[in-house]
């Protein structure tokens, strides 16, 4: 067991440069991701640390010891694919033995049944994935990862393939999950909202490169980059100065002194159900939103307003 | 108008199909020798039965078959495999001119192959070359069958296969095997078929010890109208549709 280095990974396709020189240390026990747009190279290293594929140049390490050149099935190392890769003609109880088996482990039906547990799989153990609903082959694919007992588990977008609730629910389970049995967890996921609320440790991904690597606060109040920023939220711009929306208030008066404050007109008021979101115009020709609570004005496209904020809520990127 | 006249075009078509095979049926079951009928009777199966001759081609046949259906299939298959391994889209392709290539060609082709191999090995023809022969045209459809249900298969399941632990070779065995299994048993079902059937490349390939039901077929039926004929060519009917029919079952499932 040990914390996983990446050391100036870089690979190339026929046609471009898809991961461009990638320095990255995953601490043991953490639950780490990956987060940027898609085309951005994070499945690439994904299969690289995997062993699918072979970085060009770089190395990877995982406790000191080199994974570069070593087979998948020699690093300790498993991965919960995208769309689960769920053996077809084996049943969730076969799929998660299926692991063990390579390894001849002689512990093999006692564990199969305590991962059956842990996903709460129990009673779907005889079922073929065509016959499980997408949360339970979500959930076997995940005991079956999980089951040979790797170092770090690496998830690739494991669910993006399931219905916004169960997104939601799973979200919770996958984060209980890691915290209870303690091994790293490397999650790659273009949803920033999924990343933010999941992970100990976040590393932007833009063009092949790391734009920021820090904990969900930092990359989402402190980013390093004018494309983190826009990429984790929405970002009103006046110049070199960004403020997110939900930290910018609006109000007909002047507020208290010390705060920035501009002078702008309403275009338009929408509710968002938890929030009001009011879009303004600068004179100067600056838009910006604000998203504020519930009882806090109405606000009509045409009214004169104030919008501010606080000087230690805004992000200074220089363009 | 359009409503009765569509039943009646499948009709005929379906008549213009399989009427000429229905009469060979059914003077196969005609006790006069002529194509006039008489009456019921199984005299020509039970000729057919009796004949020694064409109980060594009918024997020789399926044995060919058998040989030819099983070495085609395992090398089709790991062909297949391999195609779609490396992504080789031209060189699956170029399988179809296997396919639209003239059976006269094939066979002119595999008896000049024979014939010179033969000026540095002394071996003849026979039951071997016409089992090599049927080997070579048979991998195409094998191949093809097998790449229709590859083409359907999840990379990913290999690779999975090989992040639990499991080798290249395994991961063919206990995954990509398993997901072939229907593919591969319709593709020798089809070999078999288009062995048994093979006149045309047969009967240039084959020796004096290799001569196969569809030879002597052949032979017999020159001779003039032989109600025995009927009754062997009903029985290979059968038995072939059969095969194809389970065929088709096990490319859908």
């Amino acid at each position: 067991m040990g914390d996983l280095s990446l050391d100036a990974i870089y690979k190339d396709f026929p046609s471009h440069r898809v991961v461009d020189g990638i320095s990255l240390t995953i601490p043991q026990g953490c639950f780490y991701s990956l987060l940027g747009p898609s085309g951005c190279g994070k499945t690439t290293t994904l299969r690289m640390i995997g062993g699918f594929d072979e970085p060009d140049r770089g190395t990877i390490q995982l406790g000191g010891r080199t994974l570069n050149g070593l087979r998948p099935y020699q690093r300790p190392v498993t991965t919960v694919f995208q769309n689960y890769a769920l053996f077809p003609h084996l049943t969730a109880a076969e799929n998660i033995a299926f692991g063990l088996e390579r390894r001849r482990d002689p512990d093999a039906a006692r564990k199969v049944q305590a991962a059956l547990d842990i996903v709460q799989l129990s009673a779907k153990a005889g079922r073929l994935p065509a016959q499980m609903s997408g949360g339970e082959r979500q959930r076997t694919a995940l005991a079956r990862a999980l089951v040979v007992e790797p170092e770090l588990l690496l998830l690739d977008e494991p669910l993006s393939a399931l219905d916004p609730k169960l997104r939601k629910q799973m979200r919770l389970e996958l984060k209980e999950l890691q915290a209870r049995i303690g091994i790293t967890f490397l999650f790659i996921t273009h949803d920033q909202e999924e990343a933010l609320s999941l992970s100990d440790q976040i590393a932007v991904m833009h063009k092949g490169r790391l734009e920021q690597i820090g904990t969900p606060q930092q990359i989402y109040l402190q980013p390093a980059t004018r494309f983190v920023a826009g990429f984790l939220g929405a970002v009103n711009w006046v110049g070199d100065v960004g403020v997110r929306p939900e930290l910018t208030r609006i109000s007909r008066e002047a507020p208290a002194p010390g705060a920035r404050v501009l002078e702008a007109t309403v275009n338009s008021s929408m509710f968002l159900g938890d929030c009001l979101q009011v879009e303004t115009r600068t004179p100067a020709g600056d838009h910006i939103i604000a998203q504020i609570a519930h009882g806090l004005g109405e606000f009509r496209r045409g009214d004169r307003v104030h919008v501010w904020w606080r000087p230690d809520d805004e992000m200074a990127l220089p363009q | 108008m359009k409503q009765r006249l569509l039943p009646l075009y499948v009709v005929s078509v379906y008549a213009f199909l399989h009427v000429p095979l229905l009469i060979l049926c059914a003077f196969s079951f005609n006790s006069s020798r002529f194509t006039v009928w008489e009456s019921f009777s199984l005299v020509w199966y039970r000729a057919m039965w009796n004949d020694a001759a064409l109980a060594e081609a009918t024997w020789n046949s399926l044995l060919i078959a058998l040989a030819s259906t099983v070495i085609a299939t395992a090398v089709g298959t790991l062909a297949a495999y391999g195609l779609w391994k490396k992504n080789a889209r031209l060189l699956a392709g170029s399988l179809y001119l296997s396919l639209v290539t003239p059976e006269i060609i094939t066979g002119i082709a595999l008896l000049a192959t024979f014939q010179w191999a033969f000026r540095y090995f002394q071996l003849q023809l026979g039951m071997h070359t016409v089992i090599l022969a049927h080997v070579t045209f048979s991998i195409a459809y094998v191949l093809l069958v097998v790449m229709v249900r590859l083409r359907t298969a999840d990379p990913a399941l290999e690779e999975a296969a090989l992040d639990l632990g499991a080798t290249e070779w395994q991961a063919f065995r206990l995954v990509t095997l398993p997901m072939l299994r229907p593919g591969i048993a319709a593709a020798a079902l089809l070999a078999f078929t288009v062995s048994f059937d093979d006149y045309v490349i047969t009967s240039l390939v084959a020796g004096v010890d290799s001569e196969t039901l569809p030879m002597m077929l052949y032979a017999m039926a020159r001779r003039g109208a032989n109600p025995v004929v009927s009754a062997i060519s009903t029985v290979i009917l059968v038995g072939l549709g059969a095969l194809i029919l389970a065929s088709e079952r096990l490319q859908k499932s």
